[in-house]
């Protein structure tokens, strides 16, 4: 139990500050996901699934939250450093941080539905048909979402930030 | 310039094409600058994204391990055996569909009988020895009626109860009763009906429930032979009841 707590909380978690944008109720949100898991664990039948199992616990954590609370809207803080330096020069480091960093802000300033559905598909990888899983929303829905949120983070990195990107 | 072809460009880079769409918006990117830029964008927002997933922020360092005390701490919740839930809720039904039949079919057994001494009798009297004897005969009674399945409350404090159920055979709703009521006005008291009560006092004493359950049981000579006729203290020297 324990290499699956160490595995999935800081995912759950994450996933959570991504659907409250709250460090406080993200915690609460991933205490109450897992507990509700341990308390069902007999009707995940398929072990691989287990992840888009959590999140979606997490999702319906998040609305019977939001039901019974309005969400304060505090952004998300506080990011790691890159454990490694990928064998760049501080500089470059750096650099890439820095525009690391600023593309998480652009993702958690998107709208909610939006920032899910990328969240879930960039950084969890999800297909699709997962995320509408995961959210209770249909396939359809799911790419209308991606697709509006691909094309905002497109906007917002203009065509001065690829070429700088492009030198480097 | 833009061309319809252009608004496949996200479903493009989510690859939902189909093969042959694919093809053709691969042999667009080559012929449409924007969208060629637009796709080289998102692959920069990607990459970025990706470089992304080891750099967001770590869970706090104390939840997995409160999650664990708490999960530890959790009694575990059973599985619901839905062999064992649908025998015991096909258990419960037959038993609420033949409960009925069986209390029409079967005998009405066992008596509630509560008897106490009545309060209205002074202490001295107690130790009178026709008292002890009423006492004596209403338990009598009381054993009599429990054997032929009549049921009958008595509560001496400070109401003598009287409730008779219909013995089997006998009409059991109240309105079947009072229509043999008026078939058959010979079966029934004249002066009690069932469940009404009767003060108990010096001058109505247990003799006379006697009197009155006696009408109501089959056994009447028996409990005649068995019953106590306090003549002398009473105040009703030879009274006889008519069963008897």
């Amino acid at each position: 139990m324990k290499d699956l707590l160490s595995e999935y909380v800081p995912r759950v978690y994450r996933f959570a500050l991504r659907l409250t944008r709250d460090p406080h109720t993200a915690e609460e949100i991933a205490q109450e996901t897992f507990l509700r898991a341990w308390r069902n664990r007999t009707r995940l039948q398929h072990p691989g699934a287990r992840r888009v199992w959590l999140f979606r616990i997490a999702a319906n954590v998040w609305r019977d939250l939001a039901r019974r609370k309005t969400q304060p809207a505090e952004s998300v803080v506080s990011l790691t450093e890159d454990p490694d330096g990928g064998g760049r020069t501080p500089d470059q480091a750096a650099a890439d941080q820095e525009q690391v960093l600023r593309v998480i802000k652009d993702m958690d300033s998107l709208p909610p539905r939006q920032r899910q559905v990328l969240y879930l598909s960039a950084i969890e990888e999800l297909d699709h048909a997962q995320i509408a899983q995961v959210l209770g929303i249909s396939s359809d829905a799911v790419k209308a979402s991606l697709s509006l949120a691909r094309k905002t983070m497109r906007r917002r990195w203009g065509a001065g930030d690829l070429k700088r990107r492009e030198v480097r | 310039m833009t061309t319809p072809i252009c608004a496949h460009l996200d479903a493009y880079i989510g690859g939902w094409l189909s093969e042959e769409q694919r093809f053709a918006f691969e042999a667009h990117l080559g012929e449409c600058l924007t969208c060629a830029a637009e796709l080289s964008k998102q692959e920069c927002v990607d990459r970025l994204l990706a470089a992304a997933r080891t750099q967001l922020e770590p869970a706090p360092p104390l939840l997995a391990g409160r999650i664990e005390r708490q999960l530890s701490s959790s009694p575990p919740v059973r599985p619901v055996r839905w062999l064992w839930a649908g025998l015991s809720a096909a258990a419960v039904l037959l038993l609420g569909l033949l409960l009925p039949v069986a209390q029409r079919h079967v005998p009405r057994l066992g008596p509630v009988i509560s008897m106490t001494e009545p309060p209205g009798i002074p202490t001295e009297d107690r130790t009178r020895p026709d008292m002890e004897d009423r006492q004596a005969a209403l338990q009598q009674l009381a054993v009599l009626i429990t054997s032929r399945s009549q049921r009958v409350e008595m509560k001496a404090h400070p109401w003598l109860r009287l409730a008779t159920i219909p013995a089997p055979g006998e009409p059991r709703s109240a309105r079947r009763r009072s229509a043999a009521k008026q078939k058959t006005p010979e079966h029934q008291p004249s002066d009690i009906e069932d469940g009404k009560e009767v003060r108990i006092t010096r001058g109505l004493p247990p003799y006379n429930a006697r009197a009155i359950l006696s009408r109501r049981t089959l056994g009447q000579r028996k409990l005649s032979e068995t019953s106590l006729e306090p003549a002398e203290t009473s105040g009703r020297p030879g009274h006889k009841h008519s069963e008897t």
